[in-house]
């Protein structure tokens, strides 16, 4: 089951004072090991809440998410925490780099939570993910120093890094220019090529295209 | 209008903040404010009981009746008082006592007290533990047996003796024993006391009276002074760090608050607003909670200063009944104190609170408009390849101004601990400091310097007694250049004494000093030195130093003869030396006087003498103890409050990390371990202000408890190293606790 994430009837509503803001409304939705997904939809549509709730950042209010044969609904915020580092990679839309760690330790810090791979090899590695994204000539920039777009593929790197079969990226094109869209998703599909469970979220459909299967979510609900 | 209003929101948002520094301002201004009133207040109290109580002016001698409504009537004199006392010997529940029958006839003035009871014959005591009970009897020469009616709680001692008596007219008169005569005189503000003084026995003398002796108790010469005085610099010194301490939490408060606002500098920048109104946008949040908590706390200092000195007594003033004291002297706060310190604060927290915006002012507005919200720059490649030393490290370098920060207030708070053991070492010193206590006791007689002998004979007559001497009760004054001495004799051998560190003691003409005046007059054995005795110049020849040990070492002595010429009357004071238990010997010695007729008290054996230094330790201790938990506290306080800050300022970061698999524990664990990461450079400033504060503390104390040793027992300096093991765990704790409210997608979503 690596690899896998279920949704049953998923509702997430956030409240802010006396208001309530439902993001997510009873979305029950399985993505299958292996798969490449996109979830496409408009601004505002559920689509990070969807990646936050795969990624036991957050939790539902109401309903189950199953990742990995998990039923991480049931963690405790540091038991999902402990689970992150060996099940799921995650991107960020605004890459969210430790701006004190260089591209080279950014890389190995996942690394060094799972504990996994063992300790001599973590640097080897790191530099050989580095070169999968084509930053390995950068391994010893600082984050400022580094572009958007070169900032996005340390980022996949460190999602990669403790090997993890799930890799979450949240709208990780939203910030880039077209060729660095392009090498993104590249990135995406060849991790998925190594056998990662790959979900995006895009509000591009040109974007969208590039996955094996499309979700689309409007107003928290999955439309198609 | 608009940006001052959105100030205002943001001060108002971070309520926990501006409750936190609001309550730091108050604390320490508190704690400035009510040591400043309470010390000067304790001072003043300590004054009165000295020269207002007692009175400033005591003539011994015999006063014909008209001869004081002469006194009365002298320019500058306020108010005059007879005093006669009968010192006898007498018995009571079967074992001989001294003594002291008092006639005093007024209920206020002078040696002041509160009647407790009805009756003419009230028993006084100063400690309000009166050894005899009313209705107890006593057997006196003269009056036979006297019942107790009443209790007398005074102010001030009048007299040594076992039991002190206030009684009628008639029964002082009929009482046998050594009578004694003074006329007390309180002089008005501002007169010249020592020509009044004169005056005062000039009136005497020419009304047929005559003067045995004439006291001028002036301020300066209050034995508690010092002491007291020491006391309040040692407060003052402390709760100073303490306020230097806020000042830096305000400072940091401030700065860490533009390090992640800097973008908002930068787009206020953007828009115009010159340097003068951003360092009044954002100085102006600390200036308003320095204001509030700087006027709570001088509000709040008025009532605690009273309830301080009430509280505390007098502290090294002992035998004064403070509670008398505050009633007659009620508490004004001095305004311009107030206000003093009022200025003082605000000044400091104009200051720290104008320093950061100007500084963040110089950021380019283009790098402050780029700034994304995570702090951190490519501080360095230290620890490379090891990202969690590294990510500690480079983050705390990325952060100076909070780094500063922490830093100092680690440093303050370790340094005010370290140096409780390099200056008071506990009262295992003072046992070695006390070594020229060469005699076991001291007992107080009414017999005159001319019974030496038969005082000292009688003495040696008692079993267990190997050595006796023969002293006076009190200390002549003499001066040297303008300097103040004290100057003081030994009526039999000199075997009791102070230890001679050179040379012999003095015959007639002869004088010996201690090391301290030997050392600052450059006198040495063999040396001619020209004193002021009793008014006029002589000439005497230096025979002798002798070890420091009162008076800060502003002390000489005398022969008898010389000694007597300058001080008329006095009392032997009798030191002895025994071979068994003191307390036994001393008791068996006094009841052996009074047995002969010679009223006699003990007034301390050398367990006493040195109980008193350690209490006077144990007193400083405390003290030292109070402050420092105060300062410590502050700083502590301080420490949670920058990391609060910090921990506000890197939400979203914090959340990446959880984001990647770290747990609440080891969040809090990057967060507080800045601690003793900052606590290496912390140290050496630690260890030197500690030093700097024991060095002043030793220069402040010395006069209080004597010599104490400045070598410093290294293991008692590092134990201090918890003050840093406790701001580590605070810390955790603090940022444990904040971390565990928030979700991860709560961090990843702030600002």
């Amino acid at each position: 089951m690596t690899g896998s994430i279920v949704f049953e009837d998923v509702w997430k509503v956030y409240r802010q004072g006396r208001v309530e803001y439902p993001a997510l409304r009873g979305v029950s939705v399985e993505v299958r090991p292996g798969e490449l997904i996109a979830l496409l939809g408009p601004s505002g549509s559920g689509k990070t809440t969807f990646i936050y709730l795969a990624g036991g950042i957050e939790t539902p209010t109401r309903g189950r998410v199953v990742v990995n044969g998990h039923d991480i609904t049931r963690m405790g915020e540091g038991e999902r925490a402990r689970w992150r580092r060996r099940n799921v990679g995650i991107v960020f839309q605004f890459f969210h780099l430790i701006p004190s760690l260089t591209a080279l330790e950014n890389v190995m810090l996942p690394m060094i939570l799972a504990g996994h791979p063992p300790k001599p090899e973590r640097r080897r590695r790191a530099l050989e993910l580095l070169d999968l994204v084509g930053m390995r000539d950068k391994a010893d920039k600082f984050p400022s120093q580094l572009s958007g777009g070169e900032q996005q593929r340390v980022a996949i790197a460190r999602a990669l890094a403790a090997d993890p079969p799930l890799i979450l990226a949240d709208e990780p094109t939203a910030n880039l220019d077209t060729e660095n869209k392009r090498r993104v998703i590249d990135l995406l599909v060849e991790a998925n090529r190594m056998g990662k469970t790959v979900l995006y979220t895009t509000h591009d459909p040109e974007l969208a295209s590039k996955a094996q299967r499309v979700i689309k979510i409007v107003d928290g609900r999955i439309v198609d | 209008m608009v940006l001052y209003r959105a100030m205002l929101r943001t001060l108002l948002q971070r309520r926990l903040e501006t409750a936190a520094i609001v309550v730091i301002v108050m604390v320490a201004v508190m704690g400035l404010a009510s040591v400043k009133l309470a010390s000067s207040y304790a001072l003043f109290l300590s004054n009165k009981a000295w020269t207002y109580e007692v009175g400033n002016i005591i003539v011994d001698g015999s006063f014909p009746g008209p001869v004081l409504t002469e006194i009365d009537g002298l320019e500058g004199v306020q108010r005059v008082k007879l005093l006669k006392i009968t010192l006898t010997t007498g018995e009571y529940n079967g074992e001989p006592v001294s003594v002291a029958l008092v006639y005093n006839p007024s209920d206020s003035y002078p040696f002041s007290y509160i009647k407790e009871g009805d009756g003419r014959v009230l028993v006084f005591t100063t400690t309000g533990k009166a050894l005899v009970n009313v209705g107890d009897r006593i057997t006196v020469p003269g009056l036979g047996d006297v019942t107790v009616e009443g209790r007398a709680l005074g102010v001030a001692r009048v007299v040594s003796a076992d039991i002190v008596l206030f009684v009628p007219k008639e029964m002082e008169e009929a009482a046998e024993g050594v009578k004694i005569s003074a006329v007390s005189i309180v002089s008005a503000e501002n007169v010249n006391v020592s020509k009044l003084a004169e005056q005062v026995k000039d009136v005497i003398e020419e009304g047929g009276g005559s003067v045995n002796r004439v006291t001028v108790i002036t301020e300066e010469d209050n034995p508690a002074r010092r002491p007291m005085e020491a006391v309040a610099e040692s407060f003052t010194m402390f709760v100073s760090l303490a306020l230097i301490s806020t000042s830096l939490i305000v400072l940091g408060a401030e700065a860490s608050l533009l390090e992640r606002e800097v973008r908002q500098v930068g787009v206020l920048k953007a828009v115009g607003l010159s340097r003068a109104a951003v360092i009044a946008l954002f100085g102006g949040y600390n200036l308003v909670r320095g204001l509030i908590g700087a006027v709570l706390g001088v509000l709040l200092a008025i009532p605690l200063s009273e309830k301080l000195v009430i509280l505390g007594g007098l502290g090294p003033h002992a035998g004064v009944q403070i509670r008398i004291l505050v009633e007659k002297f009620p508490f004004h706060p001095d305004i311009w104190s107030v206000l003093e310190i009022l200025g003082i604060a605000l000044l400091i927290v104009a200051l720290v609170s104008i320093i950061p915006p100007a500084l963040f002012y110089r950021v380019p507005t283009g790098r402050a408009l780029r700034f994304t919200g995570l702090t951190g720059r490519t501080a360095g490649r230290l620890f490379s390849g090891r990202p969690l030393l590294a990510f500690t490290i480079r983050r705390i370098i990325s952060r100076p101004w909070l780094a500063l920060t922490l830093t100092v207030l680690i440093a303050l708070s370790w340094g005010a601990v370290a140096s409780i053991p390099m200056s008071l070492r506990g009262v295992g010193i003072i046992e070695d400091e006390i070594k020229w206590y060469n005699y076991d006791a001291v007992i107080q007689t009414a017999a005159p310097p001319s019974m030496a002998s038969k005082v000292v004979d009688l003495a040696l007559n008692v079993t267990g007694v190997k050595g006796a001497e023969a002293w006076l009760m009190n200390d002549g004054i003499a001066r040297l250049n303008g300097d103040r001495l004290l100057a003081m004799t030994c009526l039999g051998e000199w075997r009791l004494t102070p230890r001679l560190v050179e040379g012999r003691w003095p015959s007639k003409g002869e004088v010996v000093v201690s090391e301290t005046l030997s050392k600052d007059y450059g006198l040495h054995v063999g040396d001619p030195v020209t004193l002021e005795l009793g008014g006029r110049a002589r000439e005497l020849k230096v025979v002798g130093v002798v070890a420091d040990h009162r008076n800060n070492g502003r002390v000489i002595f005398l022969s008898p003869e010389d000694y007597l010429g300058v001080v008329k009357e006095d009392w032997i004071t009798l030191h002895i030396a025994s071979t068994g238990d003191p307390a036994y010997t001393a008791l068996q010695v006094k009841y052996a006087l009074i047995e002969s007729g010679i009223p006699s008290i003990v007034l301390s054996t050398k367990e006493d003498l040195i109980e008193g230094q350690h209490q006077m330790v144990s007193f400083m201790n405390m003290v030292m103890l109070i402050v420092n938990t105060a300062n410590t506290l502050a700083g502590f306080i301080g420490i949670g409050v920058l990391l609060a800050i910090d921990l506000a300022g890197r939400l979203r970061e914090l959340g990446v990390l959880r984001a990647v698999g770290f747990t609440t524990a080891q969040k809090a664990l990057l967060i507080s371990g800045q601690i003793p990461i900052l606590s290496l450079v912390s140290a050496p400033l630690a260890l030197l202000l500690g030093y700097i504060i024991s060095k002043s503390m030793l220069t402040l104390m010395e006069p209080a408890v004597g010599y104490l040793s400045p070598i410093p027992n290294v293991v008692d300096v590092i134990k201090t190293g918890w003050v840093v093991l406790g701001a580590f765990i605070l810390g955790l704790a603090l940022s444990a606790i904040y971390l565990r409210r928030q979700s991860t997608g709560s961090l990843l979503r702030a600002e």
